[in-house]
């Protein structure tokens, strides 16, 4: 795997500046661009500062996204990796790609999902805030992560990662409501009349007569300066006495209707949607950081990774009692032919070839499906077994027919994808009619092993 | 005995006997110096009437409204208050101000009083606003009025009681009256609030309609109000700040009416309205022994002020002539001298007489009371009475009545002794002791 080192560390700006050996300044990105050099990391100077979000945003898109770009002067975004001098810049960048080294793979062929762990792997203790943006969808974004994406409309693929367990939550920053159609946080409430949903209602004073009950407008009762029933002509004096207010003090022009409290619903600015409050997605905004496990993850050797896997769908036994199992079950069809077996063995053949031309994310999933396929073929009586050299051994007591294979192969080819680069995938199985007269567990399964079709 | 109460019924009718004229001429002496009286505000009930039909009945201008609540510890009652005055009909502004005295006793009333901040805030109603002034250290009724005074921005200022509540076109028909120019004060008819709760409250509502709801209107009608009463007076303010707000003492109430008349010879077209229409209710004592006890505070207090505070300027030149007189009349002679009269005379008759004659004399002095009093409430109920439901029930107290005022009266004599001879004015709950004893008289 290949990894390019940087020599120079590049500087935008029109300022003279004292030029250490291993700087090169540049008055603009597309000149960087036409030299052709390969940055050690970036560097931008107080000049720059006013244009330093165009010039970020062009570095986190471009093939250099991971490299550090400092600044001179103390500029608040998280897309920086803040405010130091120009040696102390060309130290931590040096730095940065000894950490590089420690992985071993291309950096070329990564997934967003990848980009954004190496991204985090090479800045210590680094936590993604979500900023807040007024006319962004649901005001906060993660700019790294958006940078990052392949497609900028499409961010939640760092929420994969999080059930992963290769980033977490850290902490709250933000509770948003979202439009339960469009996700949209731009939302705004209005009071409506309860049962005719009209906008048009008012706060009106009721008046509740307590000779005839009557409830109604003060309006209705108002006589000059007197109050009286409209309903049964009582003249209503003392407040308390001849009549009270009612809890209700609505009513709705366009239906009548006379309650307490008017319904609040919500109206989507993007989409239009209106609904009931209790409707709205709630959103939570963290602050992210990578866990130790997604450090590991990384330095882990990927095809293990991947091997490991077919764990989320595969109960292994070990190797050991696997083999007390088998030997134990030879044992019984000699003496009884009706105890009818096979084993299977399965060898994953090019798991670096899938990773290299998929990436470690696709990978993941490719055989994740594997797994859960052949899982499914699977009775509940087989038992699994895995060694180091990622083969699977699987015991299926109580077996005559012979149509293990096929089903495989052709399950296999349901899932295959389309490119050029296939799954290699060996199927070799042996059942207990084929047993020679000497074999134990351990010669069986080695005699499996061996054989090549 | 019955005979001989009889007989001497009958020998009444028709004796002829020296003495016994003297008796019969001052029998009917007590009897008919109220009569005519009694005739005057009846004069003055159809009078009442006849000017309410005419009256212009519109609101030309909407003037703010100041009404101070002077709150105790009253506790909840004075939510019911504040309620009252928030959804008045008066379309104007209406500044509730509530005063709470002695804040750290009253805690309970201050946190009614701050509760209903909010409701009148949930209202949403831009022409009522509510402010609350918590008095920490007491300092009395007065104390909080003024401090009212000195805030409120009303053109139009209500003196009113924590636990008094109001129709709700009470604002609405006082304002009215200012209107004109002249009308500097407008007093309120108060109503009792709990009349169903006992006889005591029947008899005291039933005395609240007599002498307020229908003696005040009578009186009124010929320009006469004797008394804007405390729990429910309402002024014009400049009139307030003229006289500079009231006076520290008991019986606030009248000290600022009697300061108020001293303008009327000045001012001869100045005049205090009572309305009938402008209602409050308020609650009275439960039981006669609270009933009897607040009146010996009452009518102790009366005498303190007119007896001896403003003695002096009982005059024509100061009040105007039908003020002087009615002052004399009303408030020296029927609350001051008649209980003493009505006391001595009751001892003396039967000190000199026996006693079925005594009764039968009586018995005669009863029925023409009760033949008063059906007629004067019969003119009330037809003429005057908003709420003929209620009130019709009082005729079947009248044959009661007599013994219950006849009672008060005599409670009166012993207040106004009292008053007299302890200066029982200066030991009032209406204020702190030495807030009293500051006072000069």
């Amino acid at each position: 795997m290949s990894l390019k080192i940087g020599n120079a560390l590049v500087i935008f700006s029109n300022k003279k500046i004292d030029l250490l050996d291993s700087c090169k300044v540049f008055s603009s990105w597309d000149s960087f661009l036409e030299s052709k050099i390969d940055p050690l990391g970036f560097f931008i100077a107080s000049d720059f500062s006013d244009v330093h979000i165009d010039i970020v945003k062009y570095i986190r898109s471009s093939k250099w996204w991971y490299k550090f770009c400092f600044s001179e002067e103390d500029i608040g975004n998280q897309l920086l990796d803040g405010q130091v001098n120009l040696v102390q810049a060309i130290d931590r960048c040096k730095l940065a790609e000894e950490k590089l080294q420690k992985l071993t793979f291309s950096l070329d062929t990564l997934a967003s999902s990848e980009k954004l762990l190496v991204y985090l792997f090479l800045r210590d203790n680094f936590e993604i805030f979500p900023e807040f943006k007024p006319d962004a969808k649901m005001l906060y974004t993660y700019p790294i992560i958006e940078c990052l994406s392949e497609d900028k409309n499409d961010i939640d693929w760092y929420k994969e990662l999080i059930r992963r367990n290769v980033l977490k939550y850290n902490k709250l920053v933000d509770r948003v409501r979202l439009c339960n159609k469009c996700s949209s946080a731009h939302i705004y409430f209005v009071d409506v009349c309860p049962n005719c949903k009209s906008l048009d209602i008012k706060r009106t004073r009721m008046i509740h007569c307590f000779e005839c009950g009557y409830i109604g407008s003060q309006e209705e009762f108002s006589k000059g300066y007197d109050q009286i029933c409209p309903k049964c002509s009582a003249h209503l004096k003392h407040i308390g006495v001849d009549y009270d207010l009612p809890t209700a003090q609505y009513s709705c022009n366009n239906c009548g209707f006379i309650f307490d409290e008017p319904e609040t619903i919500y109206r989507c600015i993007t989409c239009g949607e209106q609904g009931n409050p209790d409707r709205l997605m709630v959103q939570e905004f963290y602050s992210i950081i990578m866990t130790l496990y997604g450090h590991e993850w990384l330095l882990f050797e990927q095809k293990k990774i991947v091997f490991s896997i077919l764990n989320e769908s595969f109960k292994y036994v070990s190797l050991e009692y696997f083999q007390l199992v088998l030997s134990w079950f030879i044992k019984l069809y000699r003496r009884d032919n009706n105890f009818a077996f096979a084993l299977l063995l399965l060898k994953l053949q090019n798991i670096e070839e899938i990773i290299e031309y998929y990436g470690i994310s696709k990978s993941l999933d490719i055989y994740r499906e594997l797994a859960k396929r052949i899982s499914e073929i699977l009775r509940n009586t087989d038992i699994v077994c895995r060694d180091d050299k990622y083969k699977l051994w699987i015991f299926m007591p109580a077996t005559y027919k012979k149509g293990v294979c096929k089903r495989i192969s052709e399950t296999l080819e349901s899932i295959q994808p389309n490119n050029d680069v296939k799954i290699k995938l060996l199927t070799n199985v042996i059942y207990s009619s084929e047993l020679i007269d000497e074999s134990n567990a351990e010669t069986l399964m080695k005699q499996l092993d061996l054989r090549n079709d | 005995m019955i005979d001989s109460i009889y007989l001497a019924f009958l020998s009444i009718i028709n004796s002829h006997n020296s003495l016994l004229t003297f008796i019969l001429m001052f029998t009917p002496f007590v009897v008919f110096f109220e009569g005519p009286l009694l005739l005057f505000t009846i004069f003055g009930l159809f009078r009442f009437a006849n000017d309410y039909l005419k009256q212009d009945s519109s609101l030309i201008r909407l003037p703010i409204v100041s009404c101070c609540i002077t709150c105790y510890s009253e506790g909840n009652s004075v939510i019911n208050t504040i309620k009252s005055l928030t959804f008045q009909t008066y379309p104007g502004l209406i500044e509730i101000i509530a005063v709470v005295d002695g804040a750290i006793q009253n805690k309970e009333t201050l946190i009614a009083v701050k509760n209903c901040s909010k409701f009148v805030e949930g209202m949403n109603m831009n022409n009522r606003r509510l402010v609350v002034i918590p008095k920490w250290q007491r300092g009395g009724r007065v104390s909080s009025l003024n401090a009212a005074l000195k805030v409120a921005q009303g053109e139009v200022f209500m003196a009113l009681d924590g636990d008094t509540s109001f129709d709700n076109n009470m604002v609405v028909n006082a304002v009215k009256h200012f209107n004109d120019k002249n009308v500097i004060a407008v007093s309120g008819n108060l109503r009792v609030r709990n009349a169903s709760k006992s006889l005591a409250t029947r008899f005291q509502a039933l005395e609240y309609i007599l002498s307020i709801s229908a003696g005040k209107t009578g009186l009124s009608a010929f320009g006469i109000v004797n008394n804007i009463s405390g729990a429910f007076g309402i002024f014009r303010k400049k009139i307030l700040d003229l006289v500079g707000g009231w006076d520290t003492g008991t019986a606030e109430d009248f000290d600022i009416t009697t300061r108020i008349k001293q303008y009327f010879g000045r001012n001869k077209n100045w005049r205090i309205v009572f309305d009938p229409y402008v209602v409050g209710h308020t609650d009275v004592p439960e039981t006669f022994l609270g009933y009897f006890t607040q009146r010996l505070r009452w009518e102790g207090d009366l005498f303190y002020l007119i007896g001896r505070k403003y003695l002096d300027n009982i005059k024509p030149g100061l009040l105007n002539w039908a003020n002087y007189f009615s002052t004399v009349i009303i408030t020296y002679f029927m609350q001051i001298i008649l209980p003493f009269v009505i006391t001595f005379y009751t001892v003396y008759l039967f000190y000199v007489f026996p006693g079925a004659y005594v009764i039968a004399l009586f018995f005669i002095v009863y029925l023409f009371y009760v033949f008063a009093l059906f007629i004067y409430l019969l003119l009330y109920v037809l003429l005057i009475s908003d709420r003929l439901k209620e009130d019709i029930i009082y005729f079947f107290y009248i044959p009661l009545f007599p013994f219950f005022a006849f009672a008060s009266r005599i409670n009166a004599a012993f207040a106004i002794a009292h008053s007299v001879l302890n200066k029982s004015h200066l030991d009032s709950n209406m204020a702190p002791w030495w807030v009293l004893r500051r006072g000069r008289f």
